[in-house]
């Protein structure tokens, strides 16, 4: 995404897009750095976060990214299983049936997207939201949708005993969020609120409460099933955890793993189409062929025979051959012979391509 | 005496498309192209291993709807109309090609793979191929698993545990029904596993379940054997870790086999390369150009020149490449063994659509490799998860960590700036669909096959599928369709139920179009 198309946006606008996309904007962030920090996140695409090669807290070998297997191919071999050609305009089966925006619930759900992320998404009634305004007398009317996300790891949550809480502003009263407040291995539930302007909040829905996961080993150990560090971390390697693993004798493959990609072009005419462009090839690729129409006809009980091989005719007694034609002479000798085998014709035309 | 084992596992799942409907339909293909390019090629290959005396096992998991798909008498027929189409274009190709005989040889090639794939489909196992896969279970060289029903991504469900138990039930009751015997294990779609899950595995009599690496190591307590060995969840359901190293060298972009040069190029289709008046007759109705499933190119190189495939040489680089992965797996069951004092599994899965499809050559990888294995050596063995359970009841207890193999290792693939706005509709559905089930039950007559329906329809907007397809920007727009189109069908049944006014003729249209799982029971939201 280009900077120039970020910079026009309003900043809550741009808050909204770092959360779809992954991308730490944290509060208090002036809006040329967070369009700065967009504009970096987002040249590689939608939906790719930094890398979070990070040390993780526990101690234990590092989690880097290349942990997770090279996953370039492997999602462009699934995606191939759908891939039936270039994205086109899709024929009409009428207009997609429609399904509500929101179902006017006073609700709010929560989601673990990994150890860092996790997804919210909500619906309040304009009827809840008023209650709660008034409940907040006169600081009501100015007082601000908002997100609290709690920290609820081992404890059973009466909403006061939380080990930490976080706000976040928002702005719909049906929206969805992305927050990467969340630490690994930890609980976590968030409320849906309105928050004064004087601190006071006023939950509107409380979420479900969701666990992330580990993002490293576990310091854990089984007194049955022990193990010396030193060698955990042998079968940690072993296991791939580095990402590289014990390595066998090399594979004399050349480094030719780029398959070029299928492109998504616009609409596509009923003119003959040359293989799609490769999407991500550079250059200006072309190709030229040749065929050659043989066609003719006769009786129709008749038998043609084309480079000594019979040919089924028609009803009509017509018959076409198709042949690509490459560099080259071809001699094209045909017979033609009536039924009772009385009467022979030959035509032997010669046919040359040379490409300069 | 070995010294490990090979557990190599094959995934094999397309999403429920069908369409009555229309006479054509473009997305039905992924069917057609997997049965010609995947599904029949392996059958084949376990054929030519049976008939030769070959020992061998693997795992292989089949998704219930792909079972349906395959069990389904209109798109059997309509996979009949597709093959015969594509018997007659290689009788063309055949013909248009005499002059050029680096292509010819190809051209014959095809015309005998798709008589032969008509032949396999339709008269040797009457047009129902899960009675092969059937075969070779019953013969105890093939373990079939199961699947979630519709592959919904579970972890991303977790909060409505009746629907995360309703797509367990709904997969056990038909692979029972297809099968003939109850499932012993799983494939979680995308290895998506949370803790607590393994609960409805348990309760199905399900034994075990795979998860990527990180699930296994980032387990809690720390897994003494890493990958190499499963562990049992508190539930005593056991979890196997995929290994890396195997998976690397088929999977990775840079070191993967199935990138080598000789192998055939899969983006050079004759749909695009051919003069369109030739090729418009077995293209779609709408005449736009698609793959055919006929490639004359190799991959040749990193550019976009590509020479004529040449299959000798592709069909050596793959006895190549099946010696080199025995030999990998052999230095490393041995070293492994010595390090654990234990015989270590390797676990290797893969897509199945992988092989023959995307890497052409895949199903005769696998040929060259358990022929290799049976006849060439004696340190690892091929081994199927429940006979090492079997051999090796004694496992380290751990629960594993939330993980899935999608890219990053978590739930982002499905959840999103493209998919993240399904959830809302996907959960209201769940949660109205226990609610229908408590508030109805006992309900017979039209109620229960409403019920039933409203169920098929929720299972059907969870397919991870969707979500993928949307993240990945293939064919958005029928993903989009697909999701929209259930919700919006399950909320017009639970609209009737709800009031009591079910509309017979809807109902009627709504099974007769989303037709899978006869036996659904809405009971099992209960």
């Amino acid at each position: 995404m280009k900077k120039s198309d970020l910079a026009v946006m309003k900043v809550a606008e741009l808050r909204k897009l770092g959360s779809q996309n992954g991308v730490s904007l944290p509060a208090g962030m002036k809006k040329t750095d967070i369009v700065a920090a967009l504009s970096k996140a987002l040249r590689g695409g939608p939906g790719q976060s930094a890398d979070p090669c990070t040390a993780p807290e526990n101690p234990g070998p590092a989690q880097c990214e290349s942990f997770v297997p090279e996953t370039g191919m492997k999602q462009e071999m699934e995606e191939s299983k759908f891939h039936t050609g270039p994205a086109h305009f899709e024929p009409g089966w009428g207009l997609p049936t429609e399904i509500p925006h929101s179902y006017e619930d006073d609700r709010i759900a929560l989601m673990v997207r990994d150890p860092h992320w996790a997804y919210s998404y909500w619906e309040v009634t304009q009827r809840k939201l008023d209650a709660a305004r008034a409940e907040l007398g006169d600081a009501g009317h100015a007082a601000q949708l908002a997100l609290r996300l709690y920290d609820v790891t081992d404890v059973v949550f009466d909403g006061t005993n939380a080990h930490r809480h976080l706000d976040f502003g928002i702005y719909e009263r049906v929206g969805d969020w992305y927050m990467d407040a969340v630490k690994p291995g930890r609980s976590f539930v968030v409320d849906l609120g309105l928050k004064a302007r004087d601190g006071r909040f006023v939950t509107l829905a409380r979420s479900n409460a969701v666990n992330t996961p580990r993002d490293g080993v576990s310091d854990v150990t089984d007194e049955e099933w022990v193990i010396a560090d030193r060698d955990f971390e042998r079968i940690f390697s072993l296991s791939g955890g580095y990402g590289i693993g014990l390595s066998s004798a090399d594979i004399a493959l050349a480094a030719g793993g780029s398959l070029p990609f299928g492109i998504a072009s616009p609409g596509i005419s009923s003119l003959a189409l040359m293989s799609p462009a490769m999407k991500r090839q550079r250059g200006f690729w072309y190709v030229l062929n040749t065929e050659l129409i043989v066609y003719g006809a006769t009786e129709p009980d008749a038998k043609v025979t084309v480079q000594g091989r019979q040919v089924t005719l028609r009803p009509d007694g017509t018959f076409t051959l198709r042949f690509a034609l490459p560099d080259g002479t071809q001699d094209i000798p045909v017979s033609f012979t009536s039924a009772d085998e009385v009467d022979t014709g030959w035509v032997t035309p010669e046919v040359t391509r040379q490409t300069h | 005496m070995e010294k490990g084992y090979l557990a190599l596992v094959l995934h094999a799942h397309l999403p429920f498309v069908r369409h009555p409907e229309h006479e054509d339909f473009l997305e039905e293909d992924w069917l057609y192209e997997a049965i010609t390019e995947t599904y029949i090629p392996l059958i084949n290959v376990f054929d030519g291993l049976v008939g030769d005396g070959v020992d061998f096992r693997i795992t292989m998991s089949l998704t219930p709807t792909l079972i349906a798909m395959l069990t389904d008498p209109l798109l059997q027929g309509r996979y009949i109309r597709h093959i015969d189409k594509l018997v007659e274009l290689s009788e063309k190709e055949v013909e248009r090609t005499r002059w050029q005989p680096e292509f010819h040889e190809l051209a014959k090639m095809y015309r005998e793979r798709f008589n032969n794939a008509r032949f396999v489909f339709d008269r040797k196992y009457g047009r129902n191929l899960i009675t092969a896969f059937k075969k070779f279970q019953d013969m105890g060289k093939l373990e079939v698993i199961t699947c979630a029903a519709t592959h919904g991504f579970l972890p991303l469900m977790e909060m409505y545990p009746e629907a995360v138990r309703a797509q367990i039930a709904a997969a056990v009751m038909d692979y029972e029904k297809h099968l003939g015997r109850k499932p012993r294990g799983i494939w979680l779609p995308e290895c998506g596993y949370y803790p607590g899950v393994d609960k409805y595995l348990k309760e199905f009599g399900i034994n075990f379940f795979f998860t990527d690496s990180h699930g296994i190591l980032y387990a809690t307590p720390r897994p003494k054997h890493g990958v190499f060995a499963p562990i049992y969840c508190k539930t005593d359901v056991a979890a196997f870790g995929r290994d890396l190293e195997s998976s690397k060298q088929v999977w990775s972009a840079a070191e993967g086999y199935p990138g080598d040069f000789s192998y055939r190029e899969f983006y050079r289709d004759v749909g695009f390369d051919l003069d369109y008046d030739y090729i418009r007759p077995y293209l779609h109705d709408d005449g736009i150009r698609t793959n055919v499933g006929i490639k004359y190119f190799g991959i040749t190189g990193t550019t976009k020149h590509k020479e004529p495939y040449d299959r000798a040489a592709a069909l050596a680089k793959a006895a190549e490449h099946a010696g080199n992965f025995m030999f990998n797996r052999e230095k490393q069951a041995e070293y492994l063994e010595g390090f654990m004092g234990r015989k270590p599994i390797i676990v290797s899965p893969y897509d199945a659509e992988l092989f023959g499809h995307w890497w052409f050559e895949g199903p005769e990888w696998i040929d060259f490799l358990l022929r290799k294995l049976h006849f060439d050596q004696d340190t690892i063995k091929t081994i199927t998860p429940s006979e090492y359970l079997e051999q090796n009841p004694r496992n380290q207890r751990a629960t594993p960590s939330m993980s899935s193999w999608g890219y990053k290792g978590y739930s982002e693939v499905w959840l999103e700036g493209s998919n993240d706005w399904i959830y809302r509709h996907l959960h209201k559905a769940a949660q109205r669909m226990v609610e229908m089930a408590r508030n109805k039950n006992g309900a017979n007559g039209t109620t229960e096959r409403a019920l039933n329906q409203a169920a098929r329809e929720l299972l059907l907007a969870q397919s991870s599928d969707w979500a993928f397809i949307m993240k990945t920007g293939t064919m958005v727009q029928y993903a989009v369709k697909r999701t929209k189109d259930h919700i919006a069908r399950f909320n017009a049944l639970y609209d009737m139920i709800t009031n009591d006014r079910v509309d017979l003729r809807l109902l009627e249209d709504l099974e007769s179009k989303d037709n899978l799982f006869p036996e659904m029971d809405y009971r099992y939201y209960l």
